[in-house]
C-alpha cells in the first residue's frame, strides 16, 4: 500500500509540473526546456527559508511562489526577442545556469551535498508525515492547482494565449499585448512549478541539484509531448504514463541498472513513435510541427 | 485624421517605400491600387505598426503614433484586416468574437458560432476575420485585399458588410485592392501607387471602369 501511495504522490507532483508547463508549451506555443529550473528554484527558496530561518511551510511556500515567478523574468524577458529554435536554446541556457548555480553556490545551497532535514509541512496541530497523509495532502494540492489552471485555460487569458500561439501578429492586430502575456504565462507556470518543488522537498525531506537537471526538464516536456498539449487531459495522462511506465519495468524482474537505461530507451522510442504517428500526443489538441 | 509624412520603409536591405506622404480624412474611403510590389500592403503595415518605418512620421488625429506598437494602435481605434485574413484555428467563432472586449452579445451574427475556425471554409474564415475587426467602432479601418481568395459573391458581401458598419460614422478607410471592380461602389478616392511612391493621388472613380486603360497607363502592363 505504501508503494501505491508513493507512486500517487509522485504522479501528483508531476501533474502540477506538466499542467504548468502546458501553459507555456501547449497554450502559449513556446517550447521551453527549463521547467525543472523553476521546480528547483521553488524547492530551494522554500527549503532555505524553512531550514535556515525556521519558517513554517505556508509562508515559505508563498515566498517560493512569488520568488520563482519573479526569477522567471530572467528567461521570459529575453525570450521575447527569441523565436523557434533560438527560444529553445535560450531556455536550455537558463536551465544550465540554474543547475550550475545550485551545484556551485555551496555557501547557500550546500552544492552536491544537498539539503537534508527539511521539516514536514504542518498546519495548526496537524503535521503531514507518513505516506497516507502525504497522499491526501499532495492530492489536495494537485487538485487545487489543477482547478486554478483549468480556470486560467478557460478564461479570456487562456483564449488569448491560444491566439498568440497560432498567430502572434494577428493577435497583436486585435489589441493583445504579446510581450505582457508571455511574461505573465512564464510567471504563472513558474509559480506552479514552485508549488511542485515545495511538495517534492517536503515529501523527500532532502533536495540536491541532481533532481533539477536538464534531463528532468526533458522528462516533464516528454509528459506533454506523449500525453498531448493544449488541454488538461493530455498533460495529466502524460504524467501518469511516464511515472507508472518505469515502475512496470520492475515487475519484469529487470535488474535496476538495466531498468534505468531501459527507461530512457522507452521514453525516446515513445516520443519518436508519437511525433511520427500522432504529433498531438495521446490526447492533445496542439500538434508539435 | 491620418497623415503619413516622408515615410521610407522596407524589409531588411530592400527599400519598398520611398519618401511617401499621404493624408486620409475622416469619413473618407481611400483605395490604394497599383501593380504588385508597388508597396500598397507595406503602407497598411506601417500604419498598423506591424512594420516600423526607417524614416518619416505617422500622425493620427494630430498624435504622433510612429513609435507605438501594433496592439497600442488597436486601442487607438485602428482596425486592421491583414492579407489572407488570418483566424485562429483552435478557437471557436464565439471565442474569436470574445477576444474583443465587450462583444459577447453580438456573437449571434454567425450561424457557425460553435465551430472551430479550423473547419470553416475559406469564405467563412475571411468573413470572420473582417467581422472581428468590425466588432469595434474603429476611427481608421485598414483593409488589405479583403476580396483575395474568396468568390466574387462573398467579396461583395464583405464590402457590403463593411459599408453597413461605417455608414453614418466618421470612420476613415484605407483599402488595398487588386480587384478593381469592387471599388466604384465602395471607395470615395483612388490613389495609384507605383515603385513605392504615389503615382496619382486622385484618380477619378469613373476611370476604374476601364481596367485595361488603367493597367496600361498606371501599372505599366
Amino acid at each position: 500500500m505504501n508503494y501505491f501511495f508513493h507512486i500517487i504522490i509522485m504522479i501528483n507532483i508531476y501533474i502540477i509540473l506538466s499542467l504548468s508547463l502546458n501553459l507555456i508549451v501547449g497554450m502559449g506555443g513556446m517550447l521551453s526546456i527549463c521547467h525543472a529550473a523553476f521546480y528547483g528554484i521553488g524547492a530551494y527558496i522554500g527549503t532555505l527559508l524553512m531550514v535556515n530561518l525556521g519558517w513554517t511551510f505556508l509562508p515559505a511556500l508563498l515566498v517560493a511562489i512569488i520568488g520563482t515567478a519573479i526569477l522567471s523574468l530572467i528567461i521570459s524577458i529575453p525570450s521575447l526577442r527569441l523565436k523557434g529554435d533560438y527560444f529553445i536554446l535560450g531556455s536550455m541556457g537558463f536551465q544550465s545556469i540554474v543547475f550550475i548555480l545550485l551545484y556551485n553556490w555551496t555557501d547557500l545551497t550546500r552544492g552536491p551535498y544537498g539539503i537534508s532535514g527539511i521539516p514536514s509541512p504542518s498546519f495548526l496541530d496537524l503535521k503531514i508525515s507518513g505516506l497516507p497523509l502525504w497522499f491526501v495532502f499532495s492530492t489536495t494540492v494537485m487538485f487545487i492547482c489543477s482547478m486554478f489552471i483549468i480556470f486560467l485555460m478557460k478564461s479570456p487569458f487562456g483564449r488569448t494565449l491560444k491566439s498568440i500561439r497560432e498567430d502572434e501578429l494577428a493577435a497583436a492586430a486585435l489589441g493583445k499585448n504579446i510581450p505582457l502575456f508571455k511574461i505573465k504565462t512564464f510567471a504563472l507556470a513558474a509559480g506552479f512549478a514552485a508549488v511542485a518543488g515545495m511538495l517534492f522537498a517536503g515529501y523527500m525531506r532532502y533536495i540536491d541539484p541532481t533532481s533539477f537537471t536538464m534531463m528532468e526538464s526533458v522528462f516533464i516536456l516528454s509528459m506533454i509531448i506523449i500525453g498531448g498539449a493544449g488541454n488538461i487531459r493530455g498533460p495529466v495522462i502524460g504524467a501518469i504514463v511516464l511515472v507508472v511506465l518505469p515502475e512496470l519495468l520492475r515487475f519484469l524482474g529487470m535488474p535496476d541498472a538495466i531498468a534505468a537505461n531501459m527507461r530512457q530507451i522507452i521514453y525516446g522510442l515513445a516520443m519518436i513513435i508519437l511525433i511520427r504517428c500522432r504529433p498531438q500526443g495521446l490526447l492533445g489538441d496542439y500538434k508539435f510541427t | 485624421m491620418l497623415l503619413l509624412t516622408n515615410i521610407t520603409a522596407g524589409y531588411g536591405m530592400k527599400q519598398v517605400l520611398h519618401n511617401l506622404s499621404l493624408e486620409v480624412s475622416a469619413g473618407e474611403i481611400t483605395a490604394l491600387i497599383g501593380p504588385n510590389g508597388a508597396g500598397k500592403s507595406t503602407v497598411l503595415k506601417i500604419v498598423a505598426g506591424v512594420l516600423k518605418p526607417i524614416a518619416g512620421s505617422i500622425m493620427l488625429d494630430g498624435r504622433d503614433i510612429t513609435l507605438l506598437q501594433t496592439f497600442q494602435r488597436f486601442h487607438l481605434s485602428i482596425g486592421y484586416v491583414m492579407q489572407n485574413a488570418p483566424v485562429f484555428n483552435s478557437l471557436t467563432v464565439a471565442e474569436h468574437i470574445r477576444l474583443i472586449k465587450g462583444s459577447k452579445e453580438q456573437c449571434n451574427r454567425h450561424s457557425a458560432l460553435w465551430k472551430t475556425a479550423g473547419v470553416l471554409s475559406g469564405g467563412e474564415r475571411h468573413r470572420l476575420a473582417v467581422e472581428l475587426v468590425l466588432q469595434r467602432q474603429s476611427k481608421l479601418l485598414l483593409l488589405d485585399e479583403p476580396s483575395a481568395g474568396v468568390s466574387p459573391g462573398i467579396a461583395v458581401e464583405i464590402y457590403q458588410r463593411i459599408k453597413e458598419q461605417i455608414r453614418g460614422t466618421d470612420t476613415a478607410v484605407l483599402v488595398v485592392e487588386q480587384n478593381l471592380q469592387f471599388l466604384p461602389d465602395f471607395a470615395t478616392r483612388i490613389v495609384v501607387m507605383r515603385n513605392g511612391e504615389i503615382f496619382k493621388n486622385n484618380l477619378p472613380l469613373d476611370q476604374l471602369k476601364n481596367t485595361e486603360t488603367i493597367f496600361k497607363t498606371f501599372y505599366g502592363e
